[in-house]
């Protein structure tokens, strides 16, 4: 019997509570009962006013750090001390792990710097090309790149450090001891190469570089100078990884940003994130309080991993998001346009490699950072090891082959276990060897193809003689390539 | 010591914002289904609606000591429910209202016959056939233990039985 009535006041009670309605000024009416109560949101503003004499600036970074303690997951919590100050994101998974943190010294005052922007507009409005020069370099060379690779131009080193979606950077050293850097978007390697030729100059501050066609000024400005206040990366057993990164950078805009990362598109997270998406890498970048920005670099992240990462960390004002959304994205650019200039194929001179050739020994132009497919002019040979491109080398012609060599004779190198490949060149070859030399210099360097694979790229010292070595082969290689030279 | 302070400060700014955010998150789950309850305890959508707002505004303050921000908040409700009939009783001796609002004529029956039963009776009834809360669950949003829950459902569905039979 008691089920029968179970039943029947389980239905009646549902019925009943569809009946129920609510008010609208509910919310408005908590709200109200949470101020009079004395907890008042409205408050915070005039605290912040009184604290702000006290110290203005610790307070601001204050504000956006987070300790760590090891609990990833905590919520925002602030706290700041000797060991430097951090941020943690609270919609992060709790897979990911704290890699790697380092503050520079708070406070500690860097060169002022000044910077010129040029760029070139797609059809829609939004900046699909850019060249952003920074006198001194800091900004460009702090911490957010991997590793620069050198790049030789015009008898000068040039480090080059770029990302997968096409953003590249070329710093150096003038005469007077000042880093100049050089912040490109969506440029070809040639175009890159001839930005930086035009500027390796002592008036490298003010020189009009050598820019592609439909080149115009975006922006000038001088900043003060400021220290990366902290950065953070953190990284996932599946290598997925992302860095956090706080500056203390007076007068930045949301605009200004924008330079920095132009082409790409601009994401609304939370109510005013700015988001920057390209292909496997995100990029997140705001301005958090007037003198603080934060960006968040992720590769490997779904795009909504990265947006609850930005909604756990905190919000900037939507005027600057609406300002911002209206000048760089007019209309999302989908991924693949981003950057990628027309193939516009080698230029003169430069001979292809045949791919079914089995040797060649190439010399390089320049060695740059992958993704070797962004790369889209010139003949660019990637080296890869276990299937992921480690450099790109620009090739410039002519080049040696098979043809060249007289003797080959594979061997074993017993400290490494790896085989090796010492070659003989024929006259011809010595001679071929010795104006290739001439071309690239002392220190210059020359890729090695097996089978259409770089194997190696050595740089030569001094003009070598006749005699050379391949290494760094499997046994079978090693055998197989001497007897096909040794031909 | 300035420094310690500024943290201090930037902390309690910090906490205070996450607590507006997650009242805020909760208020949007959780202030329908709430008041649905707090209707059919107190019988009236009205009332029910002051309880619910009221308990949203406490929330608030003692947000750090809910660990589960749904169930403190259920159980703040049915003790706003509580003190409501207390203060109601204290103004006029309390006589069941009818249930208006139901539709059909044998569910008017049982709700009326409910609301006739004692609060805590009521409550616990709600919570078990219409949130379909456990026996322990029940026990945590009334503060007794799981054997009170046990014979209040128990009593209370004999008592409706009795009621609508006659």
């Amino acid at each position: 019997m008691s089920g029968a009535v179970e039943e029947r006041l389980r239905r009646a009670l549902a019925d009943q509570a569809e009946t129920t309605t609510t008010s609208p000024g509910a919310w408005r009416r908590i709200q109200a009962g949470i101020e009079a109560g004395g907890r008042v949101r409205r408050r915070l503003p005039v605290q912040w006013l009184v604290l702000a004499p006290v110290a203005a600036v610790a307070l601001v970074v204050v504000m956006l750090a987070v300790v760590l303690n090891g609990e990833g997951d905590r919520p925002l919590k602030v706290t700041g001390g000797t060991d430097g100050l951090y941020l943690v994101p609270t919609g992060v998974e709790p897979r990911f792990r704290l890699a790697e943190a380092t503050d520079s010294a708070p406070f500690s005052p860097l060169p002022a710097w000044a910077y010129r922007a040029f760029g070139r507009r797609a059809a829609g409005g939004a900046v699909e090309a850019s060249v952003v020069i920074i006198v001194p370099a800091d900004r460009a060379t702090a911490g957010t790149m991997p590793e620069p690779t050198p790049l030789r131009v015009l008898g000068r080193d040039v480090a080059v450090a770029g990302d997968s979606f096409g953003q590249r950077i070329l710093s150096w050293t003038q005469a007077d001891g000042t880093t100049v850097g050089v912040t490109t978007f969506g440029l070809s390697q040639q175009d890159l190469i001839a930005v930086a030729e035009s500027l390796l100059r002592d008036d490298a501050a003010t020189a009009v570089p050598a820019l592609p066609t439909g080149f115009a000024p975006l922006g000038a400005g001088r900043k003060d100078g400021f220290p990366l206040a902290t950065f953070q990366r953190w990284q996932a057993d599946d290598g997925a990884m992302f860095s956090v990164i706080v500056d203390r950078d007076p007068g930045a805009t949301v605009e200004e940003l924008a330079l920095w990362l132009p082409g790409s598109r601009a994401k609304k997270v939370r109510d005013t994130t700015a988001m920057y998406l390209g292909g496997q890498e995100s990029y997140l970048t705001w301005v958090e309080q007037p003198g603080i920005t934060v960006t968040v670099q992720a590769s490997g992240l779904s795009e909504q991993e990265v947006a609850a990462m930005a909604r756990g960390l905190r919000p900037i004002d939507d005027a600057a998001w609406a300002k911002l959304v209206a000048r760089v994205a007019p209309t999302p650019i989908p991924p693949a346009a981003i950057g990628l200039p027309p193939d516009i194929g080698p230029p003169p001179g430069v001979v292809v490699p045949d791919p079914n050739a089995y040797f060649y020994i190439v010399p390089v132009r320049a060695t740059l950072a992958p993704p070797c497919s962004l790369m889209r002019v010139g003949v660019i040979l990637p080296e890869t090891v276990a299937g992921r491109e480690v450099a790109c080398y620009q090739v410039i012609a002519p080049f040696l082959s098979a043809a060249d060599v007289a003797t080959a004779v594979a061997r074993e190198d017993r400290t490494t276990g790896t085989w090796a490949v010492e070659y003989t060149l024929t006259p011809h070859g010595v001679d071929r060897m010795g104006d290739l030399f001439r071309e690239v210099g002392a220190g210059g360097q020359f890729a090695i193809l097996v089978d259409g694979r770089v194997v190696s790229a050595p740089r030569l010292e001094a003009l070598p003689g006749s005699k050379g070595i391949v290494t760094g082969l499997d046994e079978a290689t090693a055998r197989s390539l001497a007897e096909r030279l040794g031909r | 010591m300035e420094a310690d302070a500024v943290i201090e400060e930037a902390e309690r700014l910090e906490s205070l914002r996450d607590r507006a955010d997650g009242v805020a998150a909760l208020y949007r789950r959780e202030y329908l289904p709430m008041v649905r309850l707090a209707h059919l305890i107190t019988g009236s959508n009205e009332v029910a609606e002051d309880v619910v707002q009221e308990a949203f505004v406490r929330m608030y303050k003692s947000w750090d000591r809910a660990d589960q921000p749904a169930a403190y908040l259920r159980r703040i409700v049915v003790n706003g429910c509580n003190s409501w009939h207390r203060r109601r009783r204290l103004e006029r001796e309390h006589l069941p209202r009818p249930v208006a609002e139901a539709v059909d004529p044998e569910a008017r029956e049982l709700l009326d016959a409910l609301a006739r039963l004692g609060l805590r009776q009521r409550t616990a009834l709600v919570l078990r056939y219409y949130a379909d809360m456990s026996e322990a669950d029940v026990a945590l949003a009334l503060g007794c233990r799981p054997g009170t829950v046990k014979s209040l459902v128990h009593r209370g569905l004999r008592q409706l039985e009795g009621m609508i039979e006659r």
